[in-house]
Order: C-alpha cells, then structure tokens, then sequence
C-alpha cells in the first residue's frame, strides 16, 4: 500500500503508546491484586522478580530492591498474597507488569498445601523410606530416560553419557513432562521400561520450570509408579533448588538432567586408567613372583648340604630356571614396550610393594623359620634365627637381646 | 563376558598374582589370562560407540528406533 496512505510506527512508538495507555488508566494505578506467587526469583541487583497465579491467569510482578528492603518480608513459591502497585510496561519485551509496592501474606497457597499434605502422607506410609532404596548398578549397559523427547534434559543427558560412559545404550521412553494428561505420561513410560528387556537404571525428569510446571512430579500415581519400579530410579527435576515427591520417592535424587548422567554411569577416563593400572600390576606381580621363587631356590641351596637332596634341587631347580627363562623373555617384550610406563608405576607401587623400601635403604626383618615380619618385640625371643633382608642380599643373625623403646604415635 | 564381569576377574587376578603364594605354572597362567582380560577390556574401552533409541508404543506394541535430534 501507498507509503503516505498509512503512518508507519516505529516499535517503541507503538510500545510507548500503550504503556501510556495503561499507566493512565486509573483501575490499575494503586491497585490490589490477589494470587498464588510463583516462581519466585531475586536478580544479582536485588530486585525481586515473581508471578502471581490463580486458576486462569498470570501477572508479571517486580519488587524494587528499596521496596523490598522496607517491607523485609520473606517471599517464597506458593504463598497466598496480595500486592500492591501500578500496572506498567516494560519496554525491551513489551510486556507488561505490576511494580508492586506493599505485599500482604496471606498463607500458604493451595497448590502448596496440597505438596506438603501429599508429601506429609507418602512418607507415613513408608515411600521415601531409605530401606526401600535400590543401589544404583556399577556399570548399566543400558540406560533409560523418562522425560519429553523434545526438552533439553534429554539432550543434555545424551551429551553428558556421550563424553563420559559411551559403553552404555540410552533408550528414551518418551513422555509429556507438563500439563494435563502428564502424569498418565510419566506413569506409562514408566512402566514401559520395567517391561522392556534389560534395562540397569532410568533417570525420570525434565528442566527446571515453575512450581506448577513440574505439579507431574508432585502427582501421587507417579510417586507410587517410582516406588513400585524394579528398576533403580534417578529423579532428575529442574534445577538445583527445585524439590519434587518424585525426588523423595525416588532411589537417588540428581539436582539436574546433567547430574543425573553423572550419576548413573561411571566416567570411561577413570576407567581406561583403572585398566591400564591392572595390566602393569599384572607385570609387576609376575616379576615379583618369579623373584621370590629365584630367592626359594637360593635358600635351598644354601640351606642344605646332603649331595643327594642337592642334586635333586639342582635338578629341579634347572626346569624351574628354564621355564622362569621363557617367562622372562614374555615379560621382557611386555617390559620393552611398557618401560616408560613401568617407570612411572615404579614409583606408584612402590608404597604397595615391600621389596621397594630396601631399594631406599630399609630392612625388613623376618623371623627364622616361618619367615614372619616382626613387627613387634613381642613376636620374637632371646637367641632366635632373625633373616634380615636388605637391598643387595640377606644376613642371617640371632637375637641377643630384646628392648623396648617408645616411638612417637603413628597417625 | 561383559565389561563388569572382565574387569572384576582381572581385578582379582592382579590381587591374587600380587600376593605371590602360587606356583610358578598358576602364577604364568593368571598372567595371561589376565592380560587376555585387559586387551578384553581395554578394546571395550575404546570401540564403544552408544546408541541411543526411542521407544514408541503401537497397536503392535512397544517397538525401538534410533533416536534422531
């Protein structure tokens, strides 16, 4: 159409108009509203930032950090109030708001009431009693998720599992997560995956919302369908501070989606280094058997003198030699290619291994013939055979005498 | 075997190596089967590859498909 024909408004021309429009209208200059406040929120500036509901509609309302301060009240979700103030517009979203000015308590509200009258219930009949909570499994192989198919939570959990236990197949059992008919939804999927084959853990939830966005989680059927879950439940509803029934009933809480992810699986990189960890053991432990024998052998040399017991242990001793031959060269190839590793590890099992103090200069003393630490004066007497191993060999002594001596307490 | 059940057996092979009261043939054969368990595990570890799935309900039923963004 013709440019000159129609005036064309610019949007904060438009925005400015009707804030003018309803900061003149009298009926919402110092007005009263009632309503159940919701979502209640404080910005970092201390300005209050809340709705008030009742059945149908929903009003914006702020609360001026000075106003706020005078008034000194406690705001919280699901308290009855009335407040007072002036309709206007905010202008950057074009919506408008009540500036409130005075706010009167008037209890808790209904919605509310009715949380804590079910939850005060659910809990004397045993439901989120810590007995009836399942252990969650060590390692699912398949993990399942409760929640809407389109939401973040899913996604979320899918890239958290993705970077930390990849070894685990999600199977979503879609779901509504708000308005009516999700309960029904909740309960259904539910049960679905305590049908479905070889499910480990599910994670039952959605992103944070408003008090009456996450009622589903507040229902009854669906804290009595978690509960009667054979399989573990993680409830994962909307953010760190929302609490839900299905948080109570379920067998563990996770504050997030993301959390929850977390919780059920372990991390893959702790477990590669787990791993990794046993395979130099193994090496270790077979190195440090084949030593011991080699130590057996010598002992028996050297321990007995009849030609023909010596011979036998020659003999015996040459088979033992050969296969400790062919272990080595196994071990040796594992050792070439590991050494770097090894090392490192050296060190790591060096608390863990005995042997390793004499390389730092201790001894270890063992009693003669079985062969036990001592570790206490008590475990030995005057002018037994003491075997005191040190770094590059073994000295035979006997007890001469026997003292005790206070040490410093060990921590 | 499943990863759980390879990683416990290997565990428990490292414990029972590191202690040191078998016999050298047992001590060999617990070392390679313990190795057999690692590159068992280790391999898991690294080919893992997650599938992620949607179930919907029918009149046929409950069926699986891949879950697609």
């Amino acid at each position: 159409m013709p440019e000159e024909a129609q005036k064309i408004f610019s949007v904060t021309e438009v925005t400015d108009t009707i804030r003018n429009l309803l900061r003149e209208e009298p009926s919402l200059i110092g007005v009263a509203v009632r309503g159940e406040l919701s979502n209640y929120g404080k910005s970092a500036q201390g300005h209050c930032y809340f709705t008030l509901k009742d059945e149908n509609s929903s009003l914006k309302c702020v609360l001026f950090r000075g106003d706020a301060e005078r008034l000194g009240i406690d705001l919280e979700d699901g308290q009855k109030i009335v407040a007072l103030g002036d309709i206007d517009v905010y202008r950057p979203s074009g919506s408008y708001q009540l500036i409130v000015r005075e706010i009167n308590i008037e209890g808790v509200g209904e919605l509310y009431l009715k949380f804590l009258q079910l939850k005060k219930f659910l809990e004397t009949e045993g439901l989120f009693a810590e007995e009836h909570k399942k252990p969650l499994p060590a390692f699912p192989a398949k993990i399942g998720v409760v929640t809407s198919a389109k939401g973040a939570a899913f996604r979320d959990i899918v890239k958290v599992l993705g970077r930390r236990f990849p070894l685990a197949d999600i199977i979503l059992a879609p779901s509504l997560v708000q308005g009516s008919g999700a309960p029904e939804s909740i309960v259904s999927a539910i049960e679905i995956l305590n049908r479905y084959d070889g499910i480990d853990v599910m994670i039952v939830g959605r992103g944070g919302g408003a008090f009456e966005e996450l009622a589903c989680f507040n229902d009854e059927s669906v804290a009595r369908t978690i509960f009667d879950s054979h399989i573990p439940v993680v409830s994962a509803v909307g953010h760190e501070t929302d609490f839900t029934i299905a948080d109570f009933v379920a067998d563990r809480r996770a504050a997030t989606p993301s959390a929850a992810a977390e919780l059920v699986a372990p991390d893959i990189t702790e477990l590669q280094t787990s791993v990794d960890t046993y395979r130099e053991s193994l090496v270790w432990g077979l190195k440090n058997m084949l030593e011991s024998r080699k130590r057996d052998i010598r002992r028996l040399e050297s321990g007995l003198s009849s030609d023909v017991v010596l011979d036998q242990i020659r003999t015996h001793s040459q088979g033992l030699d050969d296969r400790f031959l062919q272990m080595s060269r196994a071990l040796k190839s594992f050792l070439s290619i590991r050494r770097e590793g090894l090392r490192k590890l050296g060190g790591m099992l060096g608390t863990a291994d005995p042997l390793a103090t004499l390389d730092r200069g201790y001894s270890i003393a063992l009693r003669l013939p079985d062969k036990n630490v001592i570790e206490t004066i008590e475990s030995i007497n005057l002018g037994d055979d003491v075997l005191v191993m040190v770094r590059d060999g073994e000295i035979y002594c006997v007890v001469k005498n026997l003292k005790e001596v206070e040490r410093r307490p060990r921590k | 075997m499943t990863f759980e059940d390879a990683l416990e057996r290997l565990e428990n092979i490292v414990d029972t190596l590191s202690k040191g009261k078998l016999s050298l043939d047992e001590g060999m054969e617990r070392f390679e089967e313990g190795i057999r368990l690692f590159r068992l595990c280790d391999e898991k570890l690294r080919s893992a590859e997650q599938r992620v799935s949607v179930l919907t309900q029918s009149q046929e039923g409950v069926e699986e498909r891949p879950y697609d963004e």
